[in-house]
């Protein structure tokens, strides 16, 4: 066990290395150019080559690679061409909001889209069943800034029991932070719910198909027992698996989700950054992102043992 | 149900009854949704308009500038000019301090003035002008001229961007290529660095130590900055629905640039006034690219004037309201002392498509590529690119529009490549009534070939001009020079201007004393 997760952490470092040769490539072939930018429109093309040669955006491509993937080795994710602070700082700034969004919209994700599921399962074809798939659909059908627009409307505006936009850090106590939090992570939570909740009552229809819960239900068990000690645990392989790939969703969805909100995380950094051809701040976070993903990969792999004791690493 | 829909019905059911709990901010603390993000500190470095606010926020200038554009003493006490104008010395107020304590001197003036020279197109003008700036003593600075520059006091107030901005000297020699890192000035508010975090919340507090001049109206950047708020804060929403939501339930004081739809929603909320940001409007022009066909021909770019409709082009940009923008703009800014109906005949009356294909076959248009480049992601150049794609088109232009993210318009409108090699042809754009005051900052009016704005017009008599202009010795001998630029300038066109609009900014009616022009924050209190 021990000798795989250290394998699979070996193998993260040239997966790390290919995103940041991909990312620095694609942003150095994209259109735009930052010196323009700041230039403005009364710049002389010799004033953009003089912030362009400042900013050392003049030298080439394998200089400028060569020294970005240095300094990355060193920790140093270097400085952002507008604001001349550390990327790491900026990255420091807006983790806490992100961070927060994303384990609030999990665990809000987790604790609906599971039952739901389970439940669907077991009222296989009742009303409750297409209940369930039905809100899965509108669950994947319906972009998330719809439903945040839609949410902010009732809760927000018409009955003011939310703040329309803001975060409010954690150190400031739970409640104003749950306050701001409440109604991004259930705009964003939906496509996971319906994720979670369709492939848990998949795999739950097959698992009750087997012959031990027929054994279990034979033996006299009850229900909630079958469902959730005998079935649920069964299940639980697939559901893992897709929860960490939905992680990818949650990503994508928070940038959205924090621009409806107003939200001051990684998503909206993101956004800034690539629409001003921010190039350090956008390889930072896609690199941090990327990061976060092979290693909440890695963590359900191993959790894949919690549940299956015949797996062996 | 389409996204503007959603957006609309979000902002729309703000003007429902609310009760619970908006969040209203404290009475000495007022809360702003700026135009953008504010990502530079540095005023001169870019130009950005934000940036020039933040600018005004926490640095002065020399001389103030009034709502009818006269320079007056700001941390000058005032000036002598002696040696027929060869020379002229400023004194500085008594008692001016940085926000770090340290006194300003002349020799901070000094480096401000010099570095600004170097990147602000009339400090560049001045520049030439000038042989040296020193400092006499601690509160008087001399400018030594090679010859007279009646603008030079205009020049130190300065409005559009970059204005002169008095930083401590340590700062102030930064190489005016690179971003200074820290923003201390003598200005009415401190900037907050420990709290800013930039595309989250920019944070000033009042100057206490701020001493107003003493007489006066507050009017644009002259007269006394007297801050009433202890605290502001910029919070950066970009998302339209949601900043005009905040304001209606009171999270925020006011929404700087809000779209024309939200300003009708807006206006439903009687806690809200929708008003001028700046009494003057913005120009809106479609810019051509003289170095390739088919603009490169005069008889072509003649040949639009007479599809051009101003009013259609304002009303994409502002709505169908006839009182918000002028649809009858030449190459100044409206209602300025410049502006003027020189040559302006080909773009008046009625406007016929016809006429105008007629033009083309007269000027031997054969079918030749054209490509409109235009932003998405800002609203006026935006809508005006729409209407001007649907007119090229309608026209028979075999046009190729291209719509993208500012961040690619802004470098491919650099190419002077020709339009099969990733060129472009025409696009069209916005500036602030500041810019298009007179020839200073005036970069579109400009003939200076490849030195010009993009675009590259070669036109030396508007340079001729522009010189004259510079030198001129009374506002009667400016306006002459300034018909005669718009009379060439509507032969040639360099660009045709499209219109002018009015930014408007909503705000709540219980804050009183807004200083009209941009987002100026003294003088602002709550009642």
């Amino acid at each position: 066990m021990f000798a795989y997760v250290v394998r699979r952490v070996l193998a993260t470092i040239p997966v790390m290395g290919l995103v940041a040769l991909f990312v620095f490539s694609l942003l150095y072939l994209a259109p735009g150019d930052p010196a323009a930018v700041i230039a403005g429109d009364q710049a002389t093309p010799q004033d953009v080559e003089r912030i362009r040669a400042s900013l050392g955006l003049d030298r080439s491509y394998l200089v400028r690679f060569g020294e970005w993937f240095f300094r990355i080795l060193q920790g140093d994710l270097g400085l952002s061409i507008f604001t001349n602070l550390p990327v790491t700082t900026m990255i420091a700034q807006r983790i806490e909001p992100t961070l927060s969004l994303m384990i609030l919209t999990l665990i809000l994700a987790i604790s609906i889209a599971v039952p739901m599921g389970v439940i669907a399962a077991w009222k296989q074809g009742t009303l409750i069943d297409r209940a369930v798939m039905g809100f899965a659909v509108l669950g994947f059908s319906v972009p998330v800034f719809v439903v945040g627009y839609v949410l902010a409307y009732i809760f927000a505006l018409e009955l003011d029991w939310l703040p329309v936009q803001g975060y409010t850090p954690f150190a400031r106590g739970f409640f104003p932070w749950l306050q701001n939090l409440i109604l991004p992570s259930i705009a964003l939570g939906g496509v996971y719910i319906a994720l979670i909740a369709r492939i848990t009552r998949a795999t739950m229809l097959e698992v009750l198909q087997q012959d031990y819960i027929r054994t279990a239900r034979a033996k006299g068990a009850n229900q909630s027992s079958i469902l959730f000690v005998h079935a649920l645990k069964n299940a639980a392989v697939p559901i893992v698996t897709v929860i960490g790939i939905g992680i990818a969703l949650l990503i994508g969805g928070a940038v959205v989700t924090e621009s409806v909100f107003a939200i001051p995380g990684l998503g909206r950094l993101t956004v800034d950054a690539i629409l001003r051809r921010d190039y350090p701040v956008i390889q930072g976070v896609v690199l941090l992102f990327s990061f976060v993903y092979v290693l909440v990969n890695l963590a359900i792999d191993l959790a894949y043992t919690l549940f299956d004791p015949r797996i062996r690493y | 149900m389409k996204r503007r829909d959603i957006l609309l019905s979000a902002a729309g059911a703000a003007a429902l009854p609310r009760f619970a709990i908006a969040q209203p901010a404290s009475n000495r603390v007022l809360k702003m949704v700026p135009q953008a993000n504010l990502t530079s500190l540095d005023p001169i470095w870019t130009t950005a308009n934000i940036t020039r606010n933040h600018g005004y926020m926490v640095f002065d200038t020399l001389y103030g500038m009034t709502s009818d554009f006269r320079a007056t003493p700001q941390m000058a006490e005032g000036h002598e000019v002696d040696e027929d104008g060869r020379r002229v010395t400023i004194t500085l107020r008594p008692n001016l301090r940085f926000h770090d304590g340290e006194p300003v001197r002349a020799a901070d003036c000094v480096a401000s003035i010099t570095r600004w020279m170097k990147r602000s197109p009339i400090g560049q003008k001045l520049e030439t002008f000038t042989d040296a700036v020193e400092a006499v003593d601690d509160r008087r600075l001399r400018f030594r001229l090679k010859r007279p520059f009646p603008l030079l006091i205009n020049a130190l107030a300065q409005v559009s961007n970059s204005p002169p901005f008095i930083m401590p000297e340590r700062i102030a020699r930064t190489d005016a290529f690179t971003q200074i890192r820290e923003a201390i000035g003598s200005g009415p508010f401190k900037f907050k660095a420990d709290e800013f975090n930039s595309g989250s919340v920019v944070v000033y507090e009042k100057n206490a130590a701020y001493v107003p001049v003493q007489s006066g109206e507050p009017t644009l950047t002259a007269g006394p900055k007297v801050p009433h708020f202890d605290r502001i804060e910029w919070q950066i929403i970009t998302d339209a629905a949601t900043a005009a939501a905040a304001l209606q339930t009171g999270e925020v004081d006011w929404y700087e640039q809000p779209n024309p739809e939200y300003q009708t929603l807006l206006l439903r909320n009687r806690a809200i006034a929708i008003e001028e940001i700046d009494p003057l409007p913005l120009t809106g022009i479609l810019r051509f690219n003289h170095l390739h066909p088919p603009f490169n021909d005069k008889r072509l770019r003649q040949a639009l004037l007479p599809a051009v409709s101003q009013t259609d082009f304002m009303s994409a940009v502002v709505g169908p309201d006839p009182s918000i923008y002028n649809d009858k703009v030449g190459m100044f800014t409206p209602g300025t002392p410049l502006a003027n109906d020189a040559g302006m005949a080909p773009l008046l009356g009625d406007r016929s498509v016809d006429r105008a294909r007629a033009l083309m076959r007269e000027a031997g248009y054969t079918n030749q590529l054209m490509r409109l480049i235009a932003p998405t992601d800002i609203l006026a150049p935006s809508a005006m690119s729409q209407v001007g794609a649907d007119l090229v088109r309608r026209l028979g232009f075999n046009a190729d529009s291209v719509f993208a993210d500012w961040g690619t318009v802004v470098t491919r409108r650099a190419s002077r490549e020709p339009v099969e090699n990733g060129g472009w042809s025409m696009l069209f754009t916005s500036f602030s009534s500041f810019d298009f005051l007179d020839p200073s900052a005036h970069f579109p009016l400009r003939g200076n070939g490849a030195g010009a704005w993009v675009g590259w017009p070669n036109i030396p008599r508007l340079e001729e001009l522009r010189d004259a202009w510079f030198i001129a010795p009374d506002l009667d001998a400016q306006k002459v020079i300034a018909r005669e630029m718009q009379t060439i300038a509507m032969d040639e066109l360099p660009y045709i201007p499209v219109g002018a609009y009015k930014s408007m900014t909503a705000i709540r009616r219980n804050l009183t004393g807004r200083v009209k022009g941009m987002a100026l924050f003294w003088n602002l209190r709550r009642t």
